[in-house]
């Protein structure tokens, strides 16, 4: 079943991590950025082993993380399920890399053993997941062992329900799969909007735990998850007795995807190789282009998308018209991302009005809001080293580049997050002060956060490589870069907030204190500028680092 | 060696290749050129197992490629393209792995040999993510020459080698048809087919518009005789004005 240069090929990869790793604490450089990593994994783990551990040990806390394990393993493994049988085409589970392809597929070796190959890479993951996630959440060390092996077992359901999905796909006729999944979705649907109608009957307010249990009690909410409790009984297990008997029928569940997944028989190398040959190509993209672009579709309707040629304005206007140009016709995701933001947004406030929640609630989800925004659009748009090296070529100064790279993104988005608070201050006529003091900020925020961004590129020019196994360097250098963003950023925050306290403290209004803050903003961003321009002018595409 | 009877392949509405049929004999070499889209990387693809013909019959060392593949596999290699190696492993890693594809317990001398002769000895122990671009071609013919095949398929194989890399592979190709190798060489560089191949096979649009050897399809070339080259022949079976027929025998 298991060709042996399989198992040669896993150990050698292993070996190849650790020399990387090794590599890596050989250079200064190298140990300060493999350093700061792992201080910040050690990091993440022990906060993380505090909380459970520790602080979850008291009563009110432990409570918290009891509730919610009750509450939402059932209700998650619900949705990521139907996020499977719904949405995945199981690409991810049956993904081949492009060494992969190009050493094993024209190589004498079957396709049930590039299968038991993926499958049992996928186990050393689960198996490390696992680990991790027991550790966390096992009440006692007794229990360490059927946490571990009820975990594992969770995880390679989804995976071999994953991996089924692929397989059933690569057999159906396209239309058959399509009608399929939508018949399924329209079940689904139903049933949860009749869950929901119940659920919104019984429960008047905005308490999270209240609404979760009445939509996993109401009819439909019960039928929906029954087959997901069972997980939830075997992960919850207090004791061996409790925990076989709902072990025992997730083993058999497992072992029948498995047997069905070498039933099907249905690695398609073709299919196989396009996956990979498609996918390695979204991950340079990704590389050079950032997420966005990565994501698009490219078919011929996205042509017909235009924005108006704008003014020249000293060079500034044709530098947006390009960039937003691109944006606009690389998008359709990051809609859907900003879409469905939105609808989790107006849920929230619709149920925030309901709960007549205090004043102060709707600035703070205004902000956490705004704040989503900034960040999402300003990660997801990867810097180019080669665009930058076409932008000097043109017969444009600095300053216009600087400005055009920077003006279309940020106007654009200050007017829709204004659109925001808008809707919002409609919405909570008791906190609308508060709301547009927070729209005078948007643009000069926006345009601070996109240009320390652009300024840390422009300083250390950086180009993104494929992450190999054993490297942390790459890792330690991206943490440091956004460390520095973070640096700077702080300093401002704290200039802003130093200058406009008194004023606040003076005046008690928001509206002083929000104008300070703008105009003290302003001044920042208008600071900004000389810098750009500067590490602009000097910006060599020679100097680039690999991250 | 390679026996290609009736191959079509279709995608959906697209028939990328149509009713092909050739065969490569021990120790020819065949250039297989053809505009972008012409079916060339799909053909060595289904010769290489790696997608399935949709009608038609692929053998390799008389193994059929879809009833038998791992016999028929166990024969051939495969040089596609762009040269993908495993990032961290080092190139006699590379070598290591391949012989443990092929089971070859004895492949030390052989795989030194080949280090060797493509100029590599220096970089065994280098890993694939610090090899240049022809760095890495020359690592991914070494493993595919490592177990010895029978029949071998390049697709643009002068990619990325520098001039002295180039006459390796050259001299490596030729030696290889000399010892009884069918060797298919699909490029757009029509000196390098001119200058390595004994036939000929031009694909456009998934159809065969010529098979047979360099000097047939010289003399095929109307008005000029064997001086003509072959960059005229392409452009002659080509050319949306002037495509001639498509072929329908066997070399």
């Amino acid at each position: 079943m298991f060709h042996p240069a399989l198992f040669k090929l896993i150990g050698l990869l292993w070996r190849g991590s650790a020399r990387q790793f090794r590599n890596s604490l050989k250079t200064a450089r190298g140990l300060v950025m493999t350093g700061f990593i792992v201080s910040m994994i050690v990091y993440g783990i022990g906060s993380l082993y505090f909380v459970t551990h520790v602080a979850g040990k008291t009563p009110k806390i432990g409570g918290i993380f009891n509730d919610v394990q009750n509450d939402f393993l059932t209700l998650g493994l619900f949705v990521f399920t139907s996020g499977i049988l719904l949405f995945s085409t199981g690409e991810a589970t049956i993904f081949f890399t492009a060494s992969e392809a190009a050493f094993l597929f024209p190589a004498p070796i079957s396709r049930k053993q590039l299968v038991a190959y993926k499958l049992f890479n996928s186990l050393l993951g689960i198996m490390t997941v696992s680990l991790f996630f027991a550790c966390f959440s096992t009440p006692s060390f007794s229990m360490l062992v059927p946490r571990l092996v009820g975990t594992l077992m969770t995880i390679s359901f989804l995976q071999l329900l994953t991996m089924n999905v692929a397989f059933t796909r690569q057999l159906l006729e396209e239309k058959t799969s399509v009608l399929l999944r939508r018949s399924l979705g329209a079940v689904l649907a139903v049933a949860v909007l009749l869950a929901l109608f119940q659920t919104s009957t019984t429960v008047q307010d905005l308490d999270v735990l209240k609404l979760s249990k009445a939509f996993q009690s109401s009819f439909a909410g019960r039928w929906m998850l029954a087959p997901f409790q069972l997980f939830t009984l075997m992960l919850r297990a207090p004791d061996w007795t409790t925990f076989l008997p709902y072990g025992s029928l997730i083993l058999l569940l497992d072992l029948v995807l498995l047997t069905l997944v070498f039933r099907l028989d249905a690695l398609s190398l073709e299919s196989a190789m396009a996956t990979s040959e498609k996918l390695t190509a979204r991950l340079k993209m990704v590389q050079s282009k950032g997420v966005w672009q990565a994501l698009a579709r490219a078919n011929p309707s996205v042509a017909k998308r235009k924005i108006q040629q704008l003014p020249y304005w000293g060079g500034i206007g044709p530098v947006v018209w390009q960039k937003l140009t691109t944006t606009f016709r690389s998008s359709n995701k990051l809609f859907w991302l900003l879409a469905a933001a939105i609808a989790g947004a107006a849920t929230l406030v619709y149920f925030m009005s309901r709960a007549k929640s205090p004043p102060h609630v709707p600035p703070i989800v205004g902000s956490i809001g705004m704040a989503y925004m900034s960040l999402l659009i300003c990660l997801s748009i990867q810097n180019e080293i080669e665009r930058v090296g076409f932008l000097k070529s043109l017969p444009l100064s600095a300053m216009a580049v600087v400005l055009g790279e920077l003006l279309g993104f940020v106007v654009l988005l200050s007017v829709i997050q204004s659109l925001f608070i808008a809707i919002l201050a409609g919405c909570f006529p008791a906190a609308a002060t508060w709301l547009w003091c927070g729209a005078l900020l948007t643009f000069p925020l926006n345009f601070l956060l996109f240009g320390v961004d652009k300024l840390v590129f422009y300083i250390y020019p950086t180009r993104m490589a494929k992450g190999t196994p054993g490297d942390f360097q790459a890792a330690g250098k991206q943490m440091v870069f956004m460390m520095m963003k973070m640096l700077i950023l702080g300093g401002a925050a704290l200039i802003v907030g130093l200058a406009s306290l008194p004023g606040a403290l003076l005046f008690q209004s928001p509206v002083v204190a929000a104008a300070t803050a703008a105009i003290v903003l302003v001044i920042e961003c208008l600071v900004l500028v000389p810098f750009l321009i500067a590490a602009y002018d000097r910006f060599d595409p020679g100097m680039a680092i690999t991250a | 060696m390679i026996h290609v009877e009736g191959y079509e392949k279709a995608y959906r509405n697209t028939l990328a290749v149509q009713g092909l049929s050739f065969e490569i004999a021990p120790g020819s070499v065949l250039g297989l050129v053809g505009p972008n889209g012409a079916g060339k990387t799909t053909t060595m693809r289904a010769i290489a197992g790696i997608i399935s013909p949709t009608e038609g019959r692929l053998l390799v060392a008389g193994h059929d490629v879809v009833q038998d593949p791992i016999a028929a596999k166990s024969q051939l290699a495969f040089i596609p393209d762009e040269p993908q190696l495993f990032e961290v492993l080092t190139v006699w890693e590379h070598l290591e792995f391949t012989a443990s594809v092929y089971r070859m317990p004895d492949f030390a001398s052989e795989a030194e040999r080949l280090l060797e002769q493509f100029e590599l000895t220096e970089k065994r122990d280098t890993i694939a993510q610090e090899l240049s671009r022809g760095m890495r071609q020359k690592v991914a013919i070494c493993c595919a020459y490592l177990h010895n095949p029978r029949a071998i398929l390049f697709d643009e194989p002068l990619t990325g080698l520098d001039p002295r890399g180039i006459r390796t592979l050259k001299i490596s190709i030729r030696e290889r048809a000399a010892v009884g190798a069918a060797i298919m060489v699909s490029s757009h560089l029509l000196d390098l087919i001119e200058d390595l191949c004994s036939h000929l096979l031009i694909l456009n649009r998934g159809r065969s518009l010529f098979q047979g050897t360099i000097a047939e399809a010289k003399s095929k070339l109307e008005g000029a005789g064997s001086e003509a080259s072959l960059e005229e022949l392409f452009f002659q079976f080509t050319e949306p004005a002037t495509v001639a027929e498509p072929e329908s025998t066997s070399p």
